[in-house]
Formats: C-alpha cells, sequence, structure tokens
C-alpha cells in the first residue's frame, strides 16, 4: 500500500517536474545588428516572447553594440540561437545548425544615394558599409565595385541605420545596404534614396541554433513554430504588427553561395576569417 | 479706544492678513511650481535616461549602463537613483546626501515639500528589461523657496508699513472732523453746546451744519425737557403733597397710582378703591371714557363718609393707552361744616331756634303763598335784669330754656325764630284769627311756667307779646310786617307787660300802631345818627322885638 502510494505520489509530480524542467529552459538568441539595438530588440523581443510562449522555453535577446561586437559574440559560440548569416564566415558555423530564414524576398545588397548617380561615379567616392563582414550590404557590393575596378572610400557606420544616418548627414556620399532597411529608415527620416546599384538575391537571413545547447527535437520545435506563425492567430497578429514577413524554410545548402562568397572576400580583403 | 484707532487697527489686521494670505500663496504656489518644474525636469531625465540605458540594458553593457548613470547623477540635483532590473537586482544605486542650506528647519516642516520622484520602466519591443527610479532633491526646492519667501516677506512688510502709514495718515486726516464731530456730540451729550466751525472741513460742510442745527435744537429741546422735568417734578411732588387722594387707574381698572394722601384714605375708607371702580364701570359702560365730578356716600365702620370724587379719562398721546385719573377728597367733614354753616345762618347759634333773616325768608315765602297765618312778636319782660343780676350766662341759659319751651309748646308746623336779645317771632301758618288768638294765650301763659333751675337757683320770666293776622290781602313785606308786629308788642307792654296784644292786619288800631312804630323807627333812628340837635332860641314879643321867653326844642 505504501508502495503504491509513492507510486501514485510520483505520478502525479511528474508533469510537475518535467514542466519545471521545459519552463527552466532559457535560450540566448543573438540578432545581428542591422539595425540599432533598440530597434532590434524592439523587433525581436515580441517575437521571442511569442516563441517562448509556444515552445514553452525562455528566449532572450543578446546582441552587441555593434555588428563587429556581436560577431564577435558569435564567433565565441556566446548565443544558443543566433540570427545572422555571418556565421558563414566563420569557424563556429560548425556548431550550428541553420532552422529558418527571413521571410520575404531574397536578400539582396544595394547602394543607395540621395541623388540619382551611376555606379562609376562612386569612383573616389565615400561610401558607408555596416561592417566588414555585413554579407549583402558589404561583401556583394564591395564585390561588385571591386569587380567594376571602382574605387571608393570606405567608412564602416557599425550597421546599416549608421550608413543610412551617414548618408542623411552627408558625410558619406552613398551607403551600401540591404533594401529591406531603406524604406523604414526613409520614411521615418524623411529621407529621398536613389538606388545606385542593387545585386540579385541571395539566401535571407537564418536562424541557427547551437547543435549542442539546443537538442534536435527542440530546434524542430522552434522551426514549426516559427513557420507556422501565419497559420496561428496569435502569430499572423504578431507578424501584422511587426510588418515582417513570416518564415521561411532553409537548409544548410542553401548558404553555400554565401559561404563561399564569404571565403572570396575575405581572400580578397587579405585577412583570415575569425 | 475711538472709532478711528478701531479702523486703523482693523483696517491694519486686513492689509496683514491680505499680505500674509498673498505671501501664503504665492509662496505655496511658488512651492508647487518649483516642485512641478522639477518634476517636470525629473520626468524628462528620467525619459532621456531610460532611452539611453535601453541599449546597454539590452546588450547587457553594464559598464555602459553605470557610466551614462553616473554622467547624469554626479552633475545634477539628484538625491538618489536606482536602476532595478527584472530579477530585482539594483544594476545601479546611487545616493547623495545633498549639503544642507541655510532653510530654517519649521519653514521646511512648514512647507513640508516632498522629494520629486520619477519612476520609468525600461522596455523596448514589449520586455521589460529594468525599472528606473530618480529622486530629486528638495533642499533645492527648499532653498529657492525660502529666498522667494524671504524677498516677499521683506517686500510685504515694506508695502504692509507704506500702507499702514497711508491709512494712519488718511485716517487722521479723514477722521479729523468726525472727531470734532464726536467731541461736539459727547458735549452736547453733557448739555454743553459748542458750535463746529465750518472751516475746519470745507467737505463736511452740510454734516456741520446739520450737526449744529441738530445741536441747536437738542439744546433747545433739552431745555425744555429739564424745564418740563422740573415742571413734572414740582407736579409729582405737588400730587404726592396733595390733601387730596390722586388715584390713576388702567384702562382695564387696575391701580397704576395712588399717592400718599389716597392711600391714607383708603385706610380710612376700606371700598375707597372698589367704589370708584363701580363708578366708572357704570359710566363706562356708556362710553370709552369718564369724565365725571360727583360726590358720593361711602358708609365704613359705622359711619358716613362723602366723597367728592373727581374723574378724567386721559389717553396719552402717542400710544392706545387710557388712564382714568382720579382725585377723590373726602368732604365729610366738609359737608358737616358747611351743613354748619348753613344752620348758622340760619339760625340761632345760642337758641338753636332760626334766625331773624331766615325767618324772614321763610315769612316772605308764605305770605307770597297767600296763605292766612298770623305773626308773634314776643319780647321776654325785664330780661335784662336778669342779664345785669345773674350774669349773661344766665341770661343765655333762660333764652335757651324759653325757646326750647316755645319749641315744644308750638310744634314742627310753626316757625320759630330768636328775633334779637330776648325777643322771638313766631308764624302761625294756615291758622285763623280765634286760633291764633287762643294759642298765643296759652303761649303766653306757659312761660312763665318754663322755670329755669341753674346753679341752684330758679329763674321764671314773663312775656310781651304782639301779634297779627293777616291774609292774602295783606301785601306786606316780611320786613314790614314783622316791624308792625313789633308794634303790637309795645302795645302789650305799654299796656303793662305779661300780655298780649294781637290785632288783625286790616284793624283800624294797626293804622296807629303802623304810624307810631313809624315814629318810633324814625326816632330811633335820628337818636342812633345823631341827628337830633337841641335848640335853644328867644321867642320875641311881636310887639316890641323883645324876648318874651326863650325855649329849647329838639330837632330832627
Amino acid at each position: 500500500m505504501a508502495r503504491l502510494a509513492h507510486c501514485i505520489a510520483l505520478l502525479l509530480l511528474l508533469p510537475g517536474f518535467s514542466a519545471a524542467a521545459e519552463q527552466q529552459a532559457s535560450y540566448s538568441v543573438g540578432v545581428l545588428n542591422q539595425q540599432s539595438v533598440i530597434a532590434t530588440a524592439e523587433l525581436w523581443n515580441p517575437l521571442l516572447d511569442y516563441l517562448g510562449k509556444k515552445t514553452g522555453s525562455k528566449f532572450t535577446l543578446a546582441i552587441g553594440n555593434t555588428v563587429q561586437e556581436t560577431d564577435s559574440m558569435t564567433a565565441r559560440g556566446d548565443f544558443d540561437l543566433v540570427y545572422t548569416n555571418h556565421i558563414f564566415s566563420m569557424p563556429i558555423e560548425r556548431d550550428y545548425r541553420v532552422l529558418v530564414q527571413w521571410g520575404g524576398e531574397a536578400l539582396a545588397g544595394a547602394i543607395v544615394s540621395t541623388k540619382p548617380m551611376r555606379l562609376t561615379e562612386l569612383a573616389g567616392k565615400t561610401i558607408a558599409f555596416p561592417s566588414p563582414d555585413a554579407f549583402a550590404a558589404t561583401v556583394i557590393t564591395w564585390g561588385q565595385l571591386a569587380h567594376e575596378k571602382i574605387k571608393f572610400i570606405p567608412h564602416y557606420a557599425g550597421s546599416q541605420e549608421g550608413c543610412l544616418a551617414a548618408l542623411s548627414k552627408g558625410l558619406v556620399d552613398a551607403a551600401s545596404i540591404t533594401p529591406r532597411f531603406a524604406l523604414p529608415y526613409t520614411e521615418k527620416n524623411h529621407l529621398t534614396l536613389h538606388t545606385v546599384y542593387q545585386s540579385g538575391g541571395f539566401p535571407q537571413i537564418p536562424l541557427l541554433a547551437h547543435k549542442k545547447r539546443i537538442p534536435a527535437a527542440q530546434a524542430q520545435k522552434i522551426s514549426d513554430v516559427l513557420l507556422n506563425m501565419s497559420r496561428d492567430v496569435e502569430g499572423s497578429k504578431l507578424l501584422e504588427s511587426l510588418k515582417i514577413p513570416p518564415f521561411k524554410a532553409a537548409s544548410e545548402q542553401s548558404y553555400d553561395a554565401v559561404r563561399m562568397l564569404y571565403a572570396d572576400w575575405h581572400q580578397s580583403q587579405g585577412h583570415n576569417p575569425q | 479706544m475711538s472709532l478711528r484707532t478701531r479702523l486703523d487697527l482693523i483696517v491694519s489686521g486686513i492689509l496683514l492678513l491680505m499680505l500674509l494670505s498673498m505671501l501664503y500663496l504665492s509662496s505655496w504656489r511658488q512651492s508647487q511650481q518649483s516642485l512641478e518644474e522639477q518634476r517636470l525636469a525629473l520626468t524628462a531625465t528620467s525619459t532621456a535616461l531610460a532611452k539611453a540605458l535601453k541599449t546597454p540594458l539590452i546588450t547587457s553593457d553594464y559598464a555602459t549602463i553605470d557610466t551614462i548613470s553616473q554622467e547624469v547623477f554626479s552633475p545634477s540635483d539628484l538625491s538618489a537613483l536606482l536602476l532595478i532590473d527584472t530579477r530585482g537586482r539594483a544594476l545601479v544605486d546611487l545616493h547623495t546626501t545633498r549639503a544642507a542650506t541655510a532653510v530654517p528647519s519649521w519653514f521646511k516642516r512648514w512647507f513640508n515639500i516632498p522629494a520629486p520622484e520619477s519612476r520609468t520602466e525600461i522596455a523596448v519591443g514589449g520586455l521589460k528589461y529594468a525599472d528606473l527610479s530618480i529622486m530629486g532633491n528638495s533642499e533645492s526646492l527648499y532653498l529657492s523657496l525660502w529666498t522667494v519667501v524671504t524677498q516677499m516677506s521683506l517686500i510685504a512688510l515694506l508695502a504692509y508699513a507704506v500702507l499702514n502709514i497711508s491709512v494712519w495718515w488718511i485716517l487722521r486726516r479723514g477722521f479729523r472732523p468726525l472727531e470734532l464731530l464726536q467731541q461736539a456730540a459727547e458735549k452736547l451729550a453733557k448739555g454743553i453746546r459748542e458750535p463746529i466751525d465750518e472751516k475746519v472741513a470745507p467737505e463736511l460742510r452740510l454734516p456741520i451744519q446739520a450737526f449744529n442745527q441738530m445741536s441747536e435744537e437738542i439744546a433747545r429741546l433739552i431745555s425744555e425737557l429739564m424745564e418740563k422735568q422740573t415742571d413734572l417734578q414740582i407736579s409729582a411732588q405737588a400730587i404726592e403733597s396733595l390733601n387730596e387722594g390722586v388715584i390713576i387707574l388702567k384702562r382695564d381698572l387696575s391701580l397704576k397710582y395712588c399717592n400718599p394722601f389716597a392711600a391714607q384714605l383708603h385706610e380710612t375708607i376700606p371700598s375707597l378703591l372698589q367704589t370708584i371702580t363701580e363708578i366708572l364701570e357704570r359710566h363706562l359702560g356708556q362710553s370709552s371714557g369718564a369724565n365725571l365730578h360727583l360726590a358720593t356716600d361711602v358708609s365704613t365702620a359705622g359711619s358716613l363718609h362723602t366723597l367728592d370724587i373727581l374723574i378724567n379719562s386721559v389717553n396719552l398721546p402717542h400710544s392706545a393707552d387710557t388712564y382714568h385719573v382720579v382725585v377723590v377728597r373726602d368732604i365729610t367733614e366738609e359737608r358737616i361744616q358747611k351743613a354748619k354753616l348753613a344752620w348758622e345762618a340760619t339760625h340761632d347759634t345760642l337758641t338753636g331756634i332760626l334766625n331773624r333773616l331766615e325767618f324772614a325768608r321763610r315769612l316772605n315765602e308764605h305770605i307770597s303763598s297767600g296763605q292766612p297765618g298770623m305773626l308773634l312778636f314776643i319780647d321776654i319782660d325785664h330780661f335784662k335784669r336778669i342779664n345785669d343780676s345773674y350774669g349773661h350766662s344766665v341770661g343765655d341759659q333762660m333764652l335757651k330754656h324759653i325757646a326750647e319751651g316755645l319749641q315744644r309748646k308750638l310744634g314742627e308746623d310753626a316757625l320759630l325764630a330768636r328775633f334779637s336779645g330776648d325777643e322771638f317771632l313766631v308764624l302761625l301758618k294756615h291758622i285763623s284769627l280765634e286760633d291764633g288768638t287762643r294759642l298765643t294765650e296759652n303761649l303766653l301763659a306757659a312761660i312763665p311756667a318754663m322755670k329755669l333751675l341753674y346753679h341752684g337757683h330758679l329763674f321764671s320770666v314773663t312775656a310781651s307779646v304782639g301779634g297779627i293776622y293777616f291774609d292774602a290781602d295783606t301785601h306786606l313785606s316780611a320786613e314790614m310786617l314783622i316791624s308792625h308786629t313789633d308794634a303790637t308788642m309795645f302795645e302789650a307792654k305799654r299796656a303793662g307787660r305779661n300780655r298780649l296784644a294781637i290785632f288783625a292786619h286790616e284793624m283800624p288800631e294797626m293804622e296807629n300802631i303802623r304810624v307810631d312804630q313809624e315814629w318810633l323807627d324814625r326816632l330811633t333812628s335820628a337818636l342812633e345818627q345823631k341827628r337830633i340837635f337841641p335848640y335853644f332860641q328867644p321867642i320875641l314879643r311881636l310887639d316890641d322885638d323883645s324876648i318874651s321867653h326863650y325855649e329849647s326844642l329838639a330837632r330832627m
């Protein structure tokens, strides 16, 4: 009788333990500094909160002050989940698996200016880049300029918003960004931009999960939640309020081209990848 | 305390109250304004700091958090800065104790300005990162407020002093004429009339004129009043000391006042008041007021009092009250005296029978009535001897005795009077000559029987009686009839006394008696008036004019 009672008690307590064990899972999520830290937090905190509710885990945004800081944190493997494509230039990439990618149009790089000009007119001009390792806004556009043998003066602004801010203040002649961030900034700051160059499309920035710190099942769960946001009432409302497209499925192979371009970039720049 | 002083104090108090209220309200408003400003500044600082701390909080850049917090806190007037994360950990905890200012502690307790505080929740994208709490410094508030209050107090004090002096000067100037009016009024109240000179305050010319006129009128009225008061006092004293009772009754006939004499009278006549009220009730039933003068008899304790009552109902001017003023005199004695006088006027005081005048009046009445009658004249024989021999007291007693005896014999129907000395008159009314003669004879016979025993002596007299019978045809006055009857008495005297001589008026003898009486009267008058002069004259012979003899004669 006593043994039965113990078993029953154990059975009753088990869900509590499980739930407690599950609720206690807390993951850090690093996000690339495509925007200011605050703008990044305003976008990702609601997403992470939704993700946490749906998965039962806690996801905490983690970000450096600058792209370089975040890249350093990424390279160190500080994050359990990381949203960046800069990782594809880092050895730590091997410890992460791709879960989903940002929705919407393919990732492209663009060079914009406040007045119409051709790409060749950028010779000798100052162009703002987010960071040396920004894929679309630096690797692709710089690659294009190099391909067309256009000499320019680079200026690293720390983020895409930083590039646009430098452009709007007249500190640079052009800014290299991804088009996704141009419209919100111009609307907010009443800035008229002219596209000098826009590249072709590449896979959007992925969300990767640490292979060891986030078990496969959990990683799958996270992917499922993000991919099914548009089919979930709360998720669709959140997408609408944040004005972002739903996440898309992604695979490791999707980013082979990115990896290759990064390798070429590092080589052209004469520095080893971090 | 004078009106000016009171007004000065009141105005001063009001000014002080106003200034203090303004000072307090201004200070309070200033404090609230300063507090609000500090709150707004604090809120702005908190908002700006929260904004600045967002990025380092998101990036967990605690160094930057510290730096920003220190940069904000150190140069500021903040007294505390606290940043608490979602786990309750204090990421920033800065405090400072600002140096105490020179503001007195009572001032701080009075205003009790709480240190402003601002709390801001730092959240990004719906995720709360921390709570920021900053607290301002109330010392600076107190200091600024104290400075303001001090300055305003000085200004208020100066304003108060200036206003007070102004009010004092204005009141002093403005009240001077009023004070003069007041002093003049006070003196007037004491009976001292001092007109105010209009030049003292030309702006108050009309009130001063009015006052002067009023004081003149008041002085005159006071004088009149004092006169009237004196009169009233005299009247009151007079009423009090009157030897007549003065009773004043109210409309409802209750007693209002009575003077001492009335009170004394009431003690003598307990039913006095009742009698008066009964009279009034009887009369008032006929009219609303009473104006009566009557005499009434009141019986009390077996004695009868005659009261002379004069009632006047008076209506006081400017009042609906009616009072009945009663003047009452006990005229019992007066009546008695009057009756006595009236009696003495018609009676002989010695014998108590009618006197000559009254007898003559009644005799005239009887004669005028046309009724017959007999007039007798009785003269006591040798009466002078009694007076001379025994004294007038015996003589008087004798006369009284004879008068009493005659009255008894004559009865009430006849009139008996003492003519003079020892002479009596009797009128027998409605009697015939024969009956009258018989009666007279009886009287004559009765007189000697009227003996008087006096001091052990027995006295008796006789009388001579003359009488005249008259009727409607006798046209004589009482005086003439008496005179003629007197003459008949003399006839009785001449015949030998102690007898009677009665005549009817129409008898021829009466003429002789009448003539004799006339001559007797004329001679009596001439002797009294000394009109009889003796003359001594020679008688001359006619032939030779020689004196034959002398004769003396008396001429009248």
